[in-house]
């Protein structure tokens, strides 16, 4: 019995003596680096290639007009200054499988609308009415109705979509003009050059605006939450993280239903305030980034030690000027965090925008959306099929573009200074005493819960005041079976490989190395999320591996795996070093050290970081468009379900529900995990 | 045998020269204290010894032994930092008993060695508590028993009173001192308090910008400084700047820029040169009638500052300048502040050094 | 000038009452150090007075105006930090200059401000400097400057020295106090340095979990403390527990331990034969000899340090107390460790003290 346990005890020695060598420790460490550069990094930027490979295809593709318009493949119908066209090809029989792109090209200066039907013609050339609907056009620009292939058109392979009854009218109803014809009709003649820049025109303006609103209106409430004291505090704080328990999906659902005009559906206490995409998006957008606003903010305000606002006071500077000279300038760091975390995930948001746009103008394709940002035209592209290098321009230019102006920010953030000599006591004493302080924080308040909280749940509204539909729940449970297999397989590899990239970066000897892999691990964090996809399809695709599950368990782990490493460097580097250094002059080997003084210490943080990558997965859903359009998780499923119609809205609410249920319990368990380590 | 050889050592971080070619040895059984202003390399040269820093040039041997290539673990030697580093989420005894677990001891040796070390700290009552349960002395003398617990020959101290209450650390440096003793550890004891090293040390090792400005007992420190920073440094000294004009029988004649004359100690330097002599503030002597003729000049006492055992007084010479003065208390109430006194050196006291390159002022700086 | 009166002062943290039925006051013009161990209530005492945190009950009044409710910013008073808290990202002179902006004054006043402020601190030079190209002292004294700047009578100084080097400490205690004098402020120092708080201030206010023990000036608390803690607290003392034998004229004659005796005078019949008391002597008070047995007991030398100008044993006393001596170094030549001795405690330098309910240690702990 003695002897057994020496026995172990031996070998459980010469395995630590073993794993405790230096050239031993340098193979694992060589291993983990390359895995997060090989499968990380590499496919993440590989979308850069592009510029260089797709130069020829980009002058074909990109920077052209699709096919020249004929006259006799083109009607065209005058309505002032407006025209409406419909270009087409050869009228002839085309696969619908392989050819999907179909649309009536618009350019217009006033409001129209346009009814039209359209017709397939199966084998026997009898014709079904498949699709019927109407659009708006307002203003001036360019759209297009677009029909694709879907599943729907599985019974009728091989025939092809035609329009008939084309009516046109102003928005007032007026009549314009009406055309019948047996015509197939193709795509526009926009440039996709165009159009890309338009969408992503569109998605850095949107992220802009909501990041200086995130900011105006988090910081008294990251204020409140760390330098105030009052009773409920601690569910306001709660309260602020709810919008991230929510999927982006459910959010643009929910909060579309509640601000905005949506055709064909109505709540209880639907706001019905808006039908202009643009405000929607910036209201969603903020929904999910403010909480990471506040919390940035927070967190440096928790470090920024309140000794110098104190001195400023004793000084006799009043709040207001205190936190003016002394604070925000102190606060840079905590402010390119909040800044480029908000500014990311708005411009890098794909599933609850595209939900948000189909609610809008339900039944219409995505690509003949009358707005448009980055990820929503990668969305309507890949959905579309056969528009790969339109894919990978867009998501190069978005990468590119992104990672300048991210760059950008950070200096300017960095080099802007405060007015510190110019003071204004008067008005600043002013504003400090009295009701201004309580009205600050009372709209802050009221900010939360009238732009954050209410739309984040109006979903349940909804649920509860419609009408009942049957809900086929097997396809949800399929596509969360799906979902949890790619959440739990990334959670898993972040692990093994996260927490020693972690280690490494911020106990790492050699320093330049570590900087360069702490500069790199954020990049995925920011590149957003559907461009990321497309660069992951491209590099795995060219290998042509093929494997969908992989591919998208591959695109997952490249976006969560920042979270993970993030949370445990951030644990470690609060974590004093003498810890391990006494440890090791105690005689403890460094695995020994790890397992007893490091780990106990940021178990917690690894847990949370886990958890995060885990919901972060499950409620992901550009990346996963955009790598496998055939994909079939959760959020990939309830899009769709928004997409086919507004009959399908109350499946698609349930599976909100659903999701939202346990995406709030994982996080009511991080929240518990995180109580119990304090 | 845990003597400790240091050979020609040298650590550089970027442009500064952190530690300058040390050589030192320490002998078994010793305790050294490193002395030094902030900034002087101390932590540096314990983390250097301990392998927790691996030196640019030069050689470590402990036991003879050369420890060079040994990771921290294998070099037995225990390091208490600043601040302790108590594993926050162990209690006392899991602390105590961690070195032994990490050398993978078996269970009873490890009891016997715990329970042992926890009484000599007599923390063995509190032997459930976490260290933020303690207060601050408990949580010192938890990191010492665990330190000593670790099976090392040498104990490395880094400042390891300063977290504590004045008061406190006056009872608990000899506590220290008592400790290292009984286990007969080789310590080096590293701090800015010179006060604390002339108390309880062996030997002291004044380190200033990385290199060794001088070595020697408390005593040799104290009595007989190799600089007037020294001198300045451990306990307080008044300075005079002058020429040597002559060397006298046991003693030697300095004329300060004032031109008065001063008789001090015995030096090496010759004739002419210009030297900076300094004394002492406690062998500085006051007097209400003038006793001698030698080193006596007419001042008035400008503030007295009581300290307890002692009192300090600044006193504005009629001359010009002002110097400082510590007299017991019990005597002090003889002179109060606005009256004259006569300030006296005695000249054996009154130490002779070579004009510091720089100047005086720059010599003494402290921040 | 400002005088301060605190009326039955409370702060409670929960079940923790960090300051419990404080009552103060302080002179204009005074300084004043309040002194105490780690988390006995002296920092929250100097917080509420500036307003950072409110009292759970009682009341401050700065010139017989109640502060309670104003806030820190029309307090009109000068504060120095701990950790010094200089604004990390404005060069020495913006953070001195601070002051003058924030409090709307002319450019050129507020530039002659603090200008004046930072030549009085020697630190012009460094106006350029941003906090961390300067060290240590240096940041603390812009600290100083930076207070003077808002022109305040009031300065309130919260461990001003802590985290500075001992040596460094010294020099910039002197400087504030003549700061603090020559523009005839008033100050209240907070430390846990009792040796600063003596040489600082004018009078001290002693504090031990939350409540005030005793409040005297620096020699009446070091010479006549009127509590055993105050008299362990501030300086070194020895403690003799024993009883009253017998009295008379006057002088009494107690037993210590092992039928050891001791004379002390009773000059109020303050103790009466049978009383439990403990017999208090400073160090420099006892002096040891191999001859005289008159007020003596015999004792044998444990440990020998040397203190600069004077020397301390350790002593093990017949009574199975341990003491220490301090004698100057001149005097030291006889004694060594190991040697018998008799130590003298001369009658009138003893104090004496009922024994304390609770025991002697619970009421000595620093703790």
């Amino acid at each position: 019995m003695l002897k057994k346990e020496q026995k172990e005890e031996s070998i459980g020695k010469k395995f630590s003596a073993l794993i405790a060598k230096k050239s031993t420790i340098k193979f694992w460490y060589g291993i983990v680096i390359t895995f997060f550069i090989v499968l990380v990094i590499v496919p993440t930027l590989f979308v850069l290639t592009y510029a260089v490979t797709g130069w020829d295809d980009m002058g074909e593709n990109i920077f052209t007009a699709p096919e020249p318009i004929t006259p006799d493949n083109y009607h065209q119908i005058d309505i002032g200054n407006s025209t409406i066209g419909a270009s087409f090809p050869a009228p002839d029989i085309i696969d619908v499988t392989n050819s999907t792109h179909w649309g009536l090209n618009v350019h217009t200066n006033s409001n129209i609308y346009i009814n039209y039907t359209i017709y397939s013609l199966d084998d026997d050339n009898a014709s079904h009415t498949h699709y019927y609907s109407n659009s708006s056009f307002s203003g001036a620009g360019i759209g297009w109705i677009n029909i694709s292939a879907n599943e729907s058109y599985n019974e009728i392979t091989h025939i092809g979509p035609m329009f008939q009854n084309l009516t046109l009218a102003y928005a007032d109803g007026t009549y314009i003009d009406s055309w019948e014809s047996d015509v197939f009709l193709r795509a526009g003649d926009a440039k996709p050059f165009d159009m890309v820049i338009d969408a992503l025109k569109v998605s850095f303006i949107i992220a802009i605006i909501v990041t200086i609103i995130d900011f105006i209106a988090g910081l008294p409430m990251a204020w409140l939450l760390v330098r105030k004291d009052f009773r409920g505090k601690k569910y306001i704080d709660t309260l602020i993280d709810m919008p991230l328990a929510v999927p982006t999906a459910a959010l643009g659902f929910s909060t579309a239903l509640f601000w905005a005009v949506t055709p064909g559906v109505d709540a209880f206490g639907s706001l019905n305030l808006t039908s202009s995409p643009f405000l929607l998006i910036i209201l969603l957008h903020i929904v999910f980034s403010y909480p990471y606003m506040v919390r940035s903010l927070s967190a440096i305000l928790h470090e920024i030690d309140t000794n110098y606002e104190v001195a400023a006071q004793t000084l006799g500077a009043p709040p207001l000027t205190v936190a003016r000279t002394i604070t925000l300038p102190l606060f840079r760091a905590g402010l390119v965090t909040g800044i480029i975390l908000c500014f990311a995930r708005s411009l890098s948001e794909t599933g609850g925008t595209m939900m948000a746009l189909a609610m809008l103008t339900p039944h219409m394709a995505e690509l003949a959306y009358p707005m448009q940002t980055g990820p929503s035209l990668i969305g309507g592209w890949k959905h579309a099929g056969g528009f790969d290098p339109q894919l990978a321009f867009t998501a190069m230019l978005l990468v590119i573009i992104t990672l300048i102006l991210l760059v950008i920010i950070k200096i300017i953030i960095m080099k802007f200074k405060m007015p510190l000599r110019k003071v204004f006591p008067g008005p600043e004493r002013l504003l400090s005493k009295g009701v201004f302080p309580k009205l600050k924080d009372a709209s802050s308040m009221i900010f939360m819960f009238f732009i954050l909280i209410i739309p984040s749940f109006f979903i349940f509204s909804f649920v509860f005041t419609s009408e009942a539909t049957p809900v086929d729940w097997s396809p949800f449970w399929s596509a969360m079976g799906f979902s949890f297999l790619v959440a739990g397989v990334v959670t898993i590899l972040n692990l093994i490989f996260g927490v020693p990239l972690a280690i490494y970066i911020v106990r790492g000897k050699n320093k330049i190395m570590s900087h360069i892999l702490d500069v790199l691990v954020n990049v995925p964090l920011i590149v957003p999320t559907s461009a990321l996809g497309i660069s992951l399809g491209m590099f795995w695709g060219s290998m042509n591996l093929g494997w969908t599950t992989l591919l998208v368990i591959s695109a997952h782990l490249a976006f969560t795996f920042p979270l993970v490493v993030r949370n445990v460097a951030g644990a470690l580097e609060e974590l004093d070093p003498t810890y391990e250094e006494t440890a090791r002059t105690l005689g403890a080997r460094p695995f020994f050290v790890f397992r007893k003084v490091m780990f106990p210490s940021i178990k917690f943080s690894i847990l949370a970081g886990a958890i995060m990558a885990f919901t972060r997965s499950l409620g992901e859903t550009g990346a996963t468009l955009s790598v496998a359009e055939e994909a079939n998780t959760v959020p990939v499923y309830i899009v769709g379900l928004v997409r086919a119609g507004s009959e399908y809205y109350y499946s698609a609410a349930l599976a909100c529900i659903a999701l939202i249920a346990i995406s709030f319990l994982t996080m009511m368990i991080m929240k518990y995990i995180a109580r119990r380590a304090e | 045998m845990p003597n400790i050889k240091i050979t020609g050592l040298n650590k550089i971080f970027g442009d500064l020269k952190a530690i300058d070619d040390l050589d030192f040895e320490v002998r078994d059984g010793e305790y050294l204290t490193i002395l030094g202003p902030t900034g002087a390399g101390k932590t540096t040269l314990l983390r250097l010894i301990s392998g927790l820093t691996e030196q640019t040039s030069g050689t470590i041997e402990i036991d003879g032994k050369n420890v060079d290539d040994l990771p921290p673990e294998e070099r037995r030697v225990a390091f208490l930092s600043q601040s302790y580093s108590l594993f926050p989420h162990m209690d006392v005894w899991e602390n105590t008993t961690f070195g032994p677990t990490a050398r993978g001891w078996n269970p009873d040796k490890v009891n016997i060695i715990g329970r042992e070390m926890l009484e000599m700290v007599h923390l063995y009552d509190r032997r459930d508590a976490l260290p933020r349960e303690l207060s601050g002395g408990m949580q010192q003398r938890n990191a010492l028993a665990r330190a000593l617990s670790a099976d090392a020959k040498v104990l490395l101290l880094d400042e390891p009173l300063r977290a504590l209450d004045a008061r406190l650390r006056l009872d608990l440096r000899h506590e220290l001192k008592r400790l290292a003793k009984a286990m007969n550890m080789t310590t080096i004891h590293v701090t800015h308090d010179q006060e604390e090293a002339l108390t309880i040390s062996d030997r002291i090792i004044m380190l200033k910008d990385g290199k060794i400005i001088q070595s020697g007992t408390p005593q040799e420190m104290f009595n007989k400084p190799a600089n007037p920073f020294i001198h300045h440094f451990i306990g307080e000294a008044n300075f005079i700047e002058g020429t040597l004009i002559r060397k006298e029988n046991g003693h030697c004649r300095i004329t300060d820029k004032a031109n008065r004359s001063f008789r001090a100690s015995q030096t090496d330097l010759s004739e002419g040169a210009n030297v900076v002599a300094g004394i002492k503030t406690e062998f500085t002597i006051l007097s209400k009638e003038k006793e001698s003729d030698v080193n006596s000049f007419h001042g008035t006492v400008d503030r007295k500052l009581f300290m307890g055992r002692f009192t300090d007084f600044e006193v504005i010479l009629a001359e010009g300048g002002m110097i400082h003065a510590r007299l017991p208390s019990s005597i002090a109430h003889k002179f109060d502040e606005g009256s004259n006194v006569f300030v006296h050196y005695s000249p054996e006291r009154l130490l002779v050094f070579p004009e510091p390159e720089g100047g005086l002022k720059a010599e003494l700086e402290m921040m | 000038m400002p005088e301060i009166v605190m009326k039955d002062i409370a702060k409670y943290f929960g079940k923790v009452k960090a300051a419990d039925g404080i009552d103060l006051h302080i002179k204009s013009g005074e300084y004043v150090a309040v002194l105490g161990p780690s988390g006995c209530g002296k920092t929250t005492l100097v917080k509420i007075l500036s307003g950072i945190w409110e009292p759970t009950r009682g009341d401050c009044f700065i010139d017989g105006k109640k502060v309670t409710g104003i806030p820190t910013f029309e307090r009109d008073l000068g504060y120095i930090f701990q950790n010094i808290a200089l604004f990390p990202h404005m060069t020495v002179w913006q953070n001195a200059n601070y002051a003058p902006i924030v409090k709307d004054l002319e450019p050129e006043e507020g530039q002659r401000i603090t200008q004046e402020n930072l030549q009085l601190v020697n630190m012009l030079k460094r106006k350029g400097f941003k906090p961390f190209e300067i060290s240590g002292g240096e940041m603390q004294k812009v600290g100083i400057a930076r207070a003077l700047c808002s022109g305040s009578k009031l300065l309130i100084l919260d461990e001003p020295l802590s985290a500075l080097d001992a040596r460094v400490r010294l020099d910039l205690r002197y400087e504030i106090k003549r700061l603090v004098k020559r523009k005839g402020l008033t100050a209240i120092h907070v430390t846990h340095d009792q040796e600063e708080a003596m040489s600082t201030s004018d009078r001290i206010v002693l504090m031990r979990a939350g409540k005030i023990v005793e409040v005297d000036t620096p020699e009446n608390l070091y010479n006549h403390p009127k509590n055993l803690f105050t008299a362990n607290f501030i300086g070194e003392a020895n403690f003799i527990e024993a009883s009253v034998l017998k009295c008379s004229d006057g002088k009494c004659t107690a037993e210590a331990r092992n039928r050891q005796y001791l004379e002390f005078l009773n000059p109020h019949e303050k103790f009466k034969p049978g009383d439990g008391i403990v017999i208090m002597v400073r160090p420099e008070n006892l002096s040891i000899s191999h001859k005289e047995k008159k007020h003596s007991l015999e004792g044998r030398i444990l440990n020998k340090i040397f203190m600069g100008s004077f020397m301390r044993y350790r002593i093990k006393l017949a009574t199975d107390d341990f003491v220490l001596v301090e004698v100057p170094e001149a005097d030291d030549k006889t004694f060594n460790i190991g040697d018998k001795v008799n130590v003298k405690f001369r009658p009138n330098k003893l104090l004496i003290y009922p024994q304390p309910r609770g025991g002697l240690t619970e009421v000595l702990s620093l703790e």
